[in-house]
């Protein structure tokens, strides 16, 4: 296929003018160029070039995986943590003591069902509250969206130090109780970490920590929608509900899609919050999976069974990501 | 295997000198490692409040002691009469364990090695421990939530009457105005084995067989162990001498350590070593915390929920236990 050739116009007022053709042909004799080195070689090439790239994702990530894989299926506790390779071997004991124990596998199963109610309300009521912003933000005068600018901050806060100002707040003699008890008496006196508070608790801390990262994503996907369809709706007197469902939501299904799996995957692996929160004690309405995990398993050396843990999370978590990525992306249709 | 017979002689020879002998290895096996400084719990008092409330005796019994933190507790001056780190599970661990010794329980059976986290001693000492917050009142409910040091926190900034901690680290309430005491028992004369008011804790040294410098290694050892050395190090780090002639030191004047180290030569016991020692008392310390929890929200804990609670500490410890087989 030759490229056509590029036509441009006079600066002043004369006619079209060819462009000189040379470059052209020098292009198309690179390319002769290079379609006439053998497949095999150019093979080789590309795979000298991706080399390096390559190397990097086997020792950051592949080796460490199979090495947390292999673990699973050996008994790594304080006695042979020393000689981590030499530990014995015992099959698939780790997977039987969690699946077949419901004293050691009721709470881990607990845990994920907590965490993955908290993540459906931590990812559901951020993009909500996010959508909402930008539709707001986008129906303000340009010299009023200045202001934008306060709903991003809570994402530029480092997490653990937003997460330990909300721990503060939350506890016994902190803020929310302050205010909302003690001063303002709309409450009686709650501890709001413990209970059922606790999710609540987590959600709100979470919450805050995401959804500016919602806002940033939607309005840059929000940015390019042409200004003509909006003045349509206005033409046939739609209102702002009207722009929000014909022309906002239909253009960002997209990013909702993507950043649905991006902030489930965060949060799921949240450990920050309910560690900051509650510790190693957490309630069980707090008790999120990471930590269960950390607490029950890693903290007290019994490595090969929080191995295995993980291992079957990951199985189960992969259901939640994998199908979801694969619509998203549309994984496997022809490119057109 | 010279070397080593040379560093398990050393150890030996050494620990004749020692008061913490039971910190150093399996019972009636070689010494693995030698301590080089102390610490136990002990029961501090804030003089102020116990004058305010009238209390002139320190309580010996728990009945004594939870009579008298009734009297300092006043939560509308934000006066409680004792606290804890609930939440705080290696403080829990020890804390726990130290309570349930009191009543005849533990970990695990002596004898046999098998874990025993829901016998009904431990079940009774834990909801005794549950009471200060839900039936005696003499403990904050947002002490359920304390995960980190806001119990030491609490008495030195005057909040509370009675504090069970360890050492004087954490105490930072100018000595005057505080004084430390036996920890408080069943009763003033209980059977020896459940005379416990702490564990033997503190730091040991490990000379590995593989090192090169074994010589540099006893040497080093020796150094530390020596009367005056001891006695500065600890002195320094806010620890107990471990060898008999350091600690009738008389340097050690802090009202703490002379309490502590009466508490080492007498009433301090060593639990049990085992493989899951681990995941069995950190279990244990989480469902006691999660019905702290329950607790400070203003539900009741009943005898039936710790022992429920306390039984599946106990099933995931034998389903642990069966699997290693």
């Amino acid at each position: 296929m030759t490229a056509p050739p590029v036509v441009s116009t006079d600066p002043v007022d004369g006619p079209p003018v060819e462009p000189p053709r040379t470059p052209v042909r020098r292009r198309s004799s690179a390319r002769r160029a290079v379609q006439s080195i053998s497949p095999a070689y150019r093979r080789r090439v590309l795979w000298i070039l991706i080399l390096p790239a390559v190397i990097c994702e086997v020792l950051v990530y592949v080796l460490p995986i199979l090495g947390g894989i292999f673990t699973s299926f050996t008994r790594v506790n304080q006695f042979t943590i020393r000689d981590w390779f030499s530990a014995p071997f015992v099959g698939f004991d780790n997977f039987k003591l969690i699946l077949s124990s419901t004293a050691v596998g009721g709470p881990i199963l607990k845990s994920l069902l907590v965490s993955l109610a908290y993540v459906t309300c931590v990812v559901g009521i951020s993009l909500l509250l996010g959508t909402v912003a930008v539709v707001y933000v986008r129906s303000l005068r340009r010299s009023a969206r200045f202001f934008q600018v306060f709903f991003v901050i809570p994402y530029a806060v480092p997490a653990y130090a937003g997460v330990l100002a909300w721990a503060f707040a939350f506890q016994g003699n902190g803020a929310v109780n302050t205010l909302l008890h003690k001063q303002l008496g709309l409450t009686d006196d709650i501890l709001y970490l413990q209970g059922g508070h606790a999710f609540a608790s987590l959600v709100v801390a979470a919450v805050w920590r995401t959804w500016p990262f919602v806002f940033l994503m939607m309005l840059a996907a929000t940015s390019n929608i042409p200004t003509e369809l909006f003045e349509a709706i206005q033409v046939d007197g739609g209102g702002r509900w009207a722009e929000t469902r014909n022309v906002i939501l239909p253009h960002v299904a997209g990013t909702i899609g993507v950043l649905s799996l991006l902030l489930f995957v965060w949060n799921f692996n949240d450990f920050v919050t309910p560690f900051v929160f509650f510790g190693q004690i957490a309630p069980v309405a707090g008790n999120l999976f990471p930590l269960n995990v950390y607490t029950t398993t890693f903290v007290s050396f019994a490595y090969s069974v929080g191995s295995a843990v993980t291992l079957l999370a990951v199985v189960v978590l992969a259901i939640f990501i994998v199908f979801p990525y694969m619509k998203v992306t549309k994984f496997g249709e022809e490119q057109l | 295997m010279m070397l080593i017979r040379r560093i398990t002689a050393t150890m030996l020879a050494i620990s004749c000198a020692l008061v913490l002998v039971g910190v150093m290895g399996y019972p009636d096996k070689d010494p693995i490692s030698i301590p080089t400084g102390g610490g136990t719990w002990q029961m501090v008092y804030n003089k102020k409040i116990l004058a305010d409330a009238g209390i002139t005796e320190i309580p010996k019994t728990w009945d004594q002691f939870v009579a008298a933190a009734q009297k300092a507790t006043n939560p509308a001056k934000g006066i409680w009469g004792t606290a804890s780190d609930v939440a705080n599970v290696s403080n829990m661990t020890t804390w726990q364990w130290i309570l349930m010794r009191q009543y005849g329980g533990d970990f695990f059976d002596k004898s046999t090695g098998k874990a025993t986290a829901d016998l009904p001693q431990n079940v009774e000492a834990m909801k005794f421990f549950l009471d200060w917050i839900g039936t005696y009142k003499i403990m904050a409910p947002a002490t359920a939530q304390y995960n980190a040091s806001q119990a030491e926190e609490d008495f030195n900034n005057g909040k509370v009457a009675f504090l069970f901690t360890q050492g004087r680290g954490n105490l930072t309430m100018d000595e005057s105005k505080y004084g430390a005491a036996y920890l408080p028992m069943r009763s003033e004369t209980p059977p020896k084995d459940q005379a416990v008011m702490s564990h033997v804790a503190g730091e040991n040294v490990i000379l590995f067989r593989s090192s090169k410098k074994q010589d540099a290694a006893i040497k080093w050892v020796k150094f530390l162990l020596d009367d005056a050395n001891n006695v500065q190090k600890n002195l320094m780090n806010g620890s107990i001498p471990v060898t008999k002639t350091a600690s009738a030191s008389p340097k050690f004047t802090a009202i703490v350590d002379k309490v502590d180290i009466k508490i080492a030569a007498n009433y301090a016991q060593t639990p049990q070593i085992n493989s899951d020692d681990g995941p069995l008392s950190q279990a244990f310390a989480r469902a006691i915390g999660q019905l702290a929890g329950k607790v400070a929200t203003g539900k009741s804990v009943s005898n039936e929920d710790v022992a429920g609670a306390l039984k599946g500490v106990q099933d995931a410890a034998l389903a642990r236990e069966a699997a290693q087989k």
